[in-house]
């Protein structure tokens, strides 16, 4: 069975994201022992909280820097919410901060200082992606901040007064911008098909 | 296009779900765990619990009850309100299973706190609940610790805006009541840009539709109604008139 290694950093929901990564067939393992997180077949980091006080967070614990060596080695990786906008070069929230810049791009306020929240469709821009069979459906978001990059890195968008990313990928490493542990039947799914896709394990 | 949500509102009492009206009286509805495991089920757009009587007995929030409903396990969106009183209350809230915090009283009672909780768990993920109530000499807040109301002053909300992200109007007299809630409670946010949630005495009617329709409405919130029968939310939804393409499509028995 895939294990999923869980990053706990002090930030996160991983109580429900545990249980959602179970419920698509894997195992969990919540930790932030860089020799357990090491074993594991995946690494998910979590998020729910805001981007300076998480990477103090992610640096106080050394886990920062663990984290950018394992993509170094093309571990699989996934960040969901605060969690993807970690994996990027920097973000605006709560002063300018440097983030583990796995994923060039910069985070930033999303134009007239809303918030974008409830239930929105992504469109993918590769009908051919893995991910293609979720193209418009729609996934729960909870976030005031976006990713702005380079196109290449972008898999799908989401329409919130103009478009922006809302799953960015480079190499073995992929980003939600919303929730699929919240996200019902299709974001159990989704989670399910990642997990199995970027893992290379049968 | 982000959808307007259908909420539903689960009011706990003593580890148990309660029918609550107008904040007065309580009746037992059983445990929370199948309350909210068919909520889930039928597709909600997000479960809010109200815990409350964890600030009234200086309780902190009830981790093992938020512990308890994610093992369901749910994958429904859930917010939380119960005894959060500083920013190490919100983080074990959502790692215990929560996605977003509701506080209350602590909105006059310590505004400082609200400001260090959104700058360590995310504007976002903090919402402010106000019990309201509306006269003729305007809004009132009812504070239900020490059961006194008082004219709500809009710049104290205002002044708090860019550290909570959704503010829920709860029309507590109507709670309980079927089509009350006081539509004239949104008159006051019109001019300012406060994201709402609207909740207490909504019932199934057209005034659910003309809640909807105000531009600062994000969600609408039921509660009691929702534990009348089977598939309960299926049947609001449906009988909402309001743009069905600005509503999510019902998700119940849905394959993908």
């Amino acid at each position: 069975m895939i294990s999923v290694g869980i990053v706990d950093y002090g930030v996160g929901n991983i109580h429900s994201l545990s249980k959602s990564v179970r419920i698509a067939g894997f195992r969990p393992e919540i930790s932030s022992s860089k020799e357990l997180l090491s074993k594991s077949d995946i690494i998910l980091l979590p998020g729910v909280g805001s981007f300076s006080f998480a990477i103090e967070n992610l640096k106080k614990s050394g886990l920062d820097s663990f984290i950018i060596k394992q993509s170094k080695i093309n571990k699989p990786i996934i960040g969901i919410c605060l969690g993807m906008q970690l994996l990027c070069s920097n973000s605006t929230e709560g002063g300018i901060n440097k983030g583990l810049g796995i994923i060039p791009g910069k985070i930033k306020r999303m134009s007239n200082s809303k918030f974008h929240i409830g239930w929105n469709s992504i469109q993918l821009k590769n009908k051919n992606h893995f991910l293609k069979r979720f193209n418009n459906h729609e996934f729960f978001f909870n976030h005031g901040y976006q990713f702005e990059g380079n196109q290449k890195y972008v898999i799908a968008e989401t329409e919130f007064e103009k478009s922006f990313p809302t799953i960015i990928k480079k190499n073995n490493t992929i980003g939600f911008q919303f929730h699929p542990e919240k996200s019902q039947k299709a974001g159990i799914q989704l989670l399910k098909k990642t997990i199995k896709s970027i893992s290379n394990i049968e | 296009m982000i959808k307007k949500r259908i909420s539903a509102s689960v009011i706990v009492k003593s580890n148990r779900v309660v029918q609550s009206i107008s904040y007065r009286k309580y009746l037992p509805i059983g445990s929370i765990e199948p309350v909210v495991e068919n909520l889930d089920r039928w597709g909600v757009d997000e479960i809010i619990i109200f815990d409350i009587d964890r600030s009234k007995n200086s309780l902190g929030p009830n981790y093992d009850l938020i512990k308890a409903i994610s093992s369901i396990p749910i994958s429904t969106p859930l917010a939380y309100a119960g005894g959060i009183n500083n920013y190490k209350d919100a983080i074990r809230v959502i790692s215990s299973g929560s996605e977003r915090v509701i506080v209350d009283n602590l909105f006059f009672k310590n505004p400082k706190n609200i400001k260090n909780i959104s700058n360590a768990i995310g504007s976002q993920a903090l919402l402010l609940a106000l019990p309201l109530t509306i006269n003729k000499n305007g809004i009132f807040h009812y504070n239900y610790l020490n059961k006194k109301s008082k004219l709500l002053d809009l710049h104290k909300i205002l002044d708090l805006k860019p550290y909570f992200s959704e503010l829920i109007i709860i029309d507590y007299l109507s709670q309980g009541f079927d089509s009350k809630f006081d539509i004239g409670l949104l008159e006051m946010f019109n001019e300012n840009d406060i994201d709402l949630v609207c909740y207490g005495g909504i019932g199934v009617s057209e005034l659910s539709s003309q809640i909807l329709a105000n531009k600062n409405v994000k969600s609408i919130a039921f509660g009691n109604i929702l534990n009348y029968g089977e598939l309960k939310f299926q049947e609001i939804k449906k009988s909402i008139k309001y743009s069905k393409k600005n509503l999510r499509r019902s998700i119940f028995r849905e394959k993908i």
